[in-house]
C-alpha cells in the first residue's frame, strides 16, 4: 500500500466523518422551522446540536487542510475552479455558525432572533445541497486546461447529474438530521421528526434508483472499478440494506439503530463514489487531464510527515470527541443552557 | 478590465484583517477564563465562578464570529491563490492540517463541554475544559504563525523544477524557521494585551456605572497585572523581532524606516514623507544613529538601504512606514496606560479615579489598532513576495475572472460589516444587562433560571 493510497483513504475518512457528523447539524438547520414549531422546540433543537456542531465542522476544516497538504493540486483546482459555488458554501457556513450561536443571545429581540433563525436555516441548506453537487461534478468530469485550471463557468457546474447528486446528498442530510432529532427529543417534536424521517427514507429509496440510472447514463466510467473488483458492490448493497432497515427500526422504536443506519447510508454512498472514482480525485472532461492520487499528490516526505501527524492526533481527537458525545447522551432539554 | 490580482489581494487583506479583530481576544481571554476556573476550583470562591461565567459569555460572542470568519481563511488559499497552493502546498499545507488535528478539534470540542456542560460537570472538569480551550486556541495560533513565518523566512524545502513547486525536505526546519518563535511570542503577547485591555475597559464601565463592583474590581486587577507585564515584554520582543527582520529581510526593515541609502550611523526617522519615485524622503526628522543602534546595538553600524534592491523587489514604503509607526505608538501608549493603572492601584486610588476609568473605556480600540497595523507591516512588508524570495505575489493568484472576485469581495464586505456590527451589538447588550446579583440567584437554583 503506497502513501497516496493511504491518504486517499484518510481523506475519505475525514469527508465521511464530516458528512455523518455535521450531516445531522445541517439537516436540523435546514428543517429548523419545519421541526421546531414552538420556541421551546426550537431551543431543544439547538440544544441537541449546540455542544457538538462546532467540533463536527472541524472535520471539514481538517479535511480541507489535509486535502491542501496531501493533494495540493486538487485543492487548488477544485477551490478556484468552483469559485462562486465555494463562496456560496462559505457564506452558508458563516451564516450557520452565526445563526446557531446567536439565536439564544437575541431572545429579547424577536426580529433579530427571527433573522438568526433564517440564517441558521439558509446557512445549513446551502452547504447541504452543494456538497452533493460538488461530488457530482468530480464524478462526471470537469473541463480543465493543461495548467489544471477549470475552464468553464459557474453554470457548467449545474449539470443535471450534479444536481441529482446534490438532491441525494440533501435528502441524506435531512434523514440524518431527523433521525438524530428522534433520538434526542420527545413528544410532539419527536413525532414530527419521525413523520419527516419516514418521508425522507422513502425518497431516499427512489433517489437511489434514480442515482444508479443517472450514473449509468452520465458517468458510466464509474462502473469500471466495480466490474474489475466486484467486492466493491458491497458499498451500494450497504446503502440498500440500510434504507430497507430504517422503517423496521422505526416500527420497533429502535431509534439509535435508525440513526446509525442513516449514518451507514451516508457512509456507504461516499464509499461507493470513492470506489468508482479511484484513483481519480477530479475526473477531467478529457480523461488525460484527470487529477489522480498520483499526479496530484504531495511528495512522499510530506505524506509521511502528515501520516505521523494523523496517527498521533486522530486517536486523541476521536477519544475526546467520543467522551463529549457520551457526556451529552440522552434527551436534549428545552432550557436555555449554553449560548 | 478588472485586476484579479488587486481584487484578490484586497479580499485577502480585508478578510484577514476582520478575522484578526476576533483572534487575539479569543486567545488571550481563553487563558484568563482558564485561570478563573482554576481559582474557582481551588478556592471555591463564588466570585471566581461568576467572573468565569461572565467573561465566557463575552468570549463566546467573540468566538462565534472568529470561527465564522476563520473558515474563509482556510478556503481562500485554494479559491483565490490556486497558483500559490500548487506551488507551496507540499510545504504550506502541513501546518494547516496540523492546526486542524491538534488545535481546532481541541478548542471546539471542549468549548461545547464548557458551555453546555457547565452546570453538570465538576469544578475540576470545568477547569480542564477551559484549559483545553485555551491550549487549543494558543496551539492554533502557533501553527498559523509557523506557516506564515515560513512565508517570511522560508527554509527546510527544495524547489522541484520538474513539477515546478516547492517540496518539504525537513518538517522541523519548516515549522521552526528563523522567525517562528519570535513572531509567535510577539503575537501571543499582543493577544494577552488585547484581552487585558478588553477586561480593563469593560470592568471600568461597570465601575463607572457602580454595578457588579466586586467582579469588576477583581477582574480589572488581574488584567492590569497581565497587561503591564505583557505590554512591557512586547516592547522587548518587538525590538528583537525588528532586529531579526533587519537580518533576514533587510528591504522590509528599510521600508518600515523609509531608509533609502545604505549608511552607517543611520537615523531613526520620527517623521518623513517618503517619495517612491525619486527614491528619497521629501522631508525627514529623526534621531541620528538610532536606527543603527536599534538594529545592530551599535550607533556606527551600517544599515542597508532600499536602493540596494531592484525597484521591483522593494516593498511599498509609505504604507509600511506609517503602519509601523502606528503600531509602535499604540504599543508605547499601552505601556504608559498600564503603568498609570498599576501606580494608581498601588496608591489605593484606582477605583476612585473616574476620569481614569473613562480613559480606560476609550483605550479599548488601541490594541486592536496595534494588532492590525502589526499584520499590515508583516504582510505588506513582505511584498512583492508571497513567499519571501521564492514566489512572487503576482505569480500566486488563481486563474479567475475579475467579475467573480468583485462579486465575492462585495459580498464579503457586506457580510463582514454585518458580523462586526452584530458582535458589537451583542456584546453591548450582554454587558449592559449583566447583573451579578441575579446571576447569583440563578446559581442557587440552577433549574429555574437561565445560565450562561
Amino acid at each position: 500500500m503506497d502513501l497516496q493510497l493511504i491518504w486517499f483513504i484518510l481523506l475519505a475518512v475525514l469527508i465521511i466523518g464530516y458528512a455523518v457528523l455535521d450531516g445531522f447539524d445541517l439537516g436540523i438547520g435546514t428543517l429548523f422551522y419545519q421541526l421546531g414549531k414552538t420556541e421551546d422546540e426550537k431551543r431543544t433543537l439547538i440544544n441537541s446540536i449546540g455542544p457538538v456542531w462546532d467540533g463536527n465542522e472541524v472535520w471539514l476544516l481538517t479535511g480541507g487542510g489535509a486535502l491542501f497538504a496531501a493533494f495540493p493540486f486538487v485543492y487548488a483546482t477544485v477551490f478556484s475552479g468552483f469559485y462562486l459555488a465555494m463562496m456560496v458554501v462559505l457564506f452558508g457556513l458563516i451564516f450557520r455558525a452565526v445563526g446557531v450561536e446567536y439565536y439564544f443571545k437575541c431572545s429579547d429581540d424577536p426580529p433579530m432572533q427571527r433573522l438568526m433563525g433564517k440564517l441558521f436555516m439558509i446557512g445549513s441548506f446551502l452547504p447541504a445541497l452543494l456538497f452533493g453537487v460538488a461530488m457530482g461534478n468530480l464524478v462526471i468530469g470537469i473541463p480543465m486546461d493543461a495548467n489544471m485550471n477549470y475552464t468553464a463557468t459557474f453554470f457548467h457546474l449545474l449539470h443535471p447529474y450534479a444536481l441529482l447528486l446534490g438532491v441525494i446528498g440533501l435528502v441524506g442530510f435531512l434523514l440524518q438530521g431527523t433521525t438524530y432529532t428522534i433520538l434526542k427529543t420527545e413528544k410532539a417534536l419527536q413525532k414530527r421528526a419521525l413523520k419527516y424521517a419516514k418521508l425522507f427514507v422513502m425518497a431516499m429509496g427512489v433517489l437511489w434508483i434514480l442515482g444508479t440510472v443517472g450514473t449509468l447514463i452520465f458517468a458510466p466510467h464509474m462502473f469500471t472499478n466495480f466490474t474489475n473488483q466486484p467486492i466493491l458492490f458491497v458499498f451500494p448493497l450497504m446503502t440498500v440494506v440500510a434504507i430497507v432497515l430504517i422503517p423496521f427500526f422505526f416500527f420497533q422504536k429502535k431509534y439509535m439503530a435508525a440513526f446509525l443506519a442513516s449514518s451507514v447510508i451516508i457512509t456507504s454512498k461516499l464509499l461507493t463514489l470513492a470506489g468508482g472514482l479511484f484513483p481519480n480525485l477530479v475526473t477531467g472532461a478529457d480523461p488525460a487531464t484527470s487529477l489522480t492520487i498520483y499526479n496530484a499528490s504531495s511528495s512522499d516526505y510530506t505524506l509521511t510527515v502528515m501520516l505521523i501527524i494523523a496517527l498521533i492526533g486522530m486517536p486523541l481527537v476521536i477519544g475526546y470527541t467520543a467522551f463529549v458525545y457520551w457526556h451529552f447522551r440522552g434527551k436534549a432539554s428545552h432550557e436555555r443552557a449554553g449560548y | 478590465m478588472l485586476d484579479v490580482l488587486l481584487l484578490s489581494r484586497l479580499q485577502f487583506t480585508f478578510t484577514a484583517v476582520v478575522h484578526y479583530i476576533f483572534i487575539p481576544l479569543t486567545i488571550g481571554l481563553a487563558v484568563f477564563i482558564a485561570y478563573m476556573e482554576f481559582r474557582y476550583w481551588r478556592t471555591k470562591d463564588p466570585l471566581y465562578d461568576k467572573m468565569a461565567r461572565f467573561w465566557t459569555k463575552l468570549f463566546l460572542i467573540n468566538f462565534g464570529v472568529g470561527v465564522a470568519t476563520g473558515i474563509t481563511m482556510e478556503f481562500q488559499f485554494g479559491t483565490n491563490w490556486a497558483a500559490y497552493s500548487r506551488f507551496v502546498g507540499d510545504v504550506f499545507g502541513a501546518p494547516l492540517a496540523a492546526e486542524g488535528v491538534f488545535a481546532f478539534f481541541l478548542e471546539s470540542t471542549f468549548i461545547g463541554l464548557l458551555v453546555f456542560g457547565r452546570d453538570k460537570i465538576s469544578k475540576g472538569m470545568r477547569f480542564f475544559a477551559a484549559l483545553m480551550v485555551a491550549v487549543g486556541t494558543s496551539l492554533s495560533g502557533f501553527w498559523i504563525i509557523a506557516a506564515n513565518s515560513w512565508q517570511q523566512t522560508p527554509q527546510g524545502h527544495i524547489i522541484n523544477e520538474e513539477l515546478n513547486r516547492a517540496e518539504m525536505v525537513n518538517f522541523a526546519e519548516v515549522i521552526f524557521n528563523p522567525s517562528t518563535m519570535v513572531r509567535y511570542l510577539h503575537v501571543m503577547e499582543g493577544a494577552f494585551i488585547t484581552a487585558s485591555m478588553f477586561i480593563v475597559a469593560i470592568s471600568a464601565y461597570f465601575i463607572i456605572k457602580k454595578k457588579n463592583m466586586p467582579l469588576a474590581k477583581r477582574s480589572m486587577k488581574m488584567a492590569i497585572v497581565v497587561g503591564l507585564v505583557f505590554s512591557v515584554l512586547q516592547a522587548f520582543s518587538g525590538h528583537s523581532h525588528a532586529q531579526l527582520v533587519g537580518e533576514t529581510q533587510p528591504e522590509k526593515l528599510a521600508a518600515y524606516e523609509a531608509h533609502w541609502e545604505t549608511e552607517a550611523n543611520a537615523p531613526l526617522l520620527l517623521f518623513a514623507i517618503p517619495d517612491m519615485e525619486n527614491e528619497r524622503n521629501r522631508f525627514e526628522f529623526g534621531i541620528p544613529g538610532m536606527l543603527s543602534f536599534l538594529t545592530y546595538d551599535d550607533v556606527n553600524a551600517e544599515v542597508t538601504g532600499l536602493k540596494e534592491f531592484a525597484a521591483e523587489d522593494r516593498p511599498p514604503v509609505i504604507g509600511n512606514f506609517i503602519a509601523f509607526r502606528v503600531m509602535v505608538t499604540a504599543g508605547i501608549i499601552l505601556i504608559g496606560f498600564f503603568m498609570v493603572m498599576a501606580w494608581q492601584w498601588r496608591k489605593g486610588q484606582l477605583f476612585e479615579k473616574e476620569r481614569l476609568m473613562k480613559t480606560a473605556l476609550w483605550m479599548l480600540p488601541l490594541p486592536y489598532i496595534a494588532n492590525t497595523a502589526g499584520w499590515i507591516v508583516a504582510e505588506w512588508g513582505r511584498q512583492p513576495w508571497a513567499v519571501f524570495g521564492v514566489l512572487r505575489t503576482e505569480d500566486a493568484v488563481s486563474h479567475l475572472s475579475g467579475v467573480e472576485v468583485l462579486i465575492s469581495l462585495g459580498l464579503f464586505v457586506a457580510i463582514y460589516a454585518f458580523l462586526v456590527w452584530l458582535m458589537v451589538y451583542l456584546m453591548k447588550k450582554e454587558v449592559k444587562k449583566f447583573d451579578m446579583e441575579t446571576s447569583m440567584k440563578h446559581l442557587d437554583h440552577p433549574k429555574e433560571g437561565e445560565s450562561a
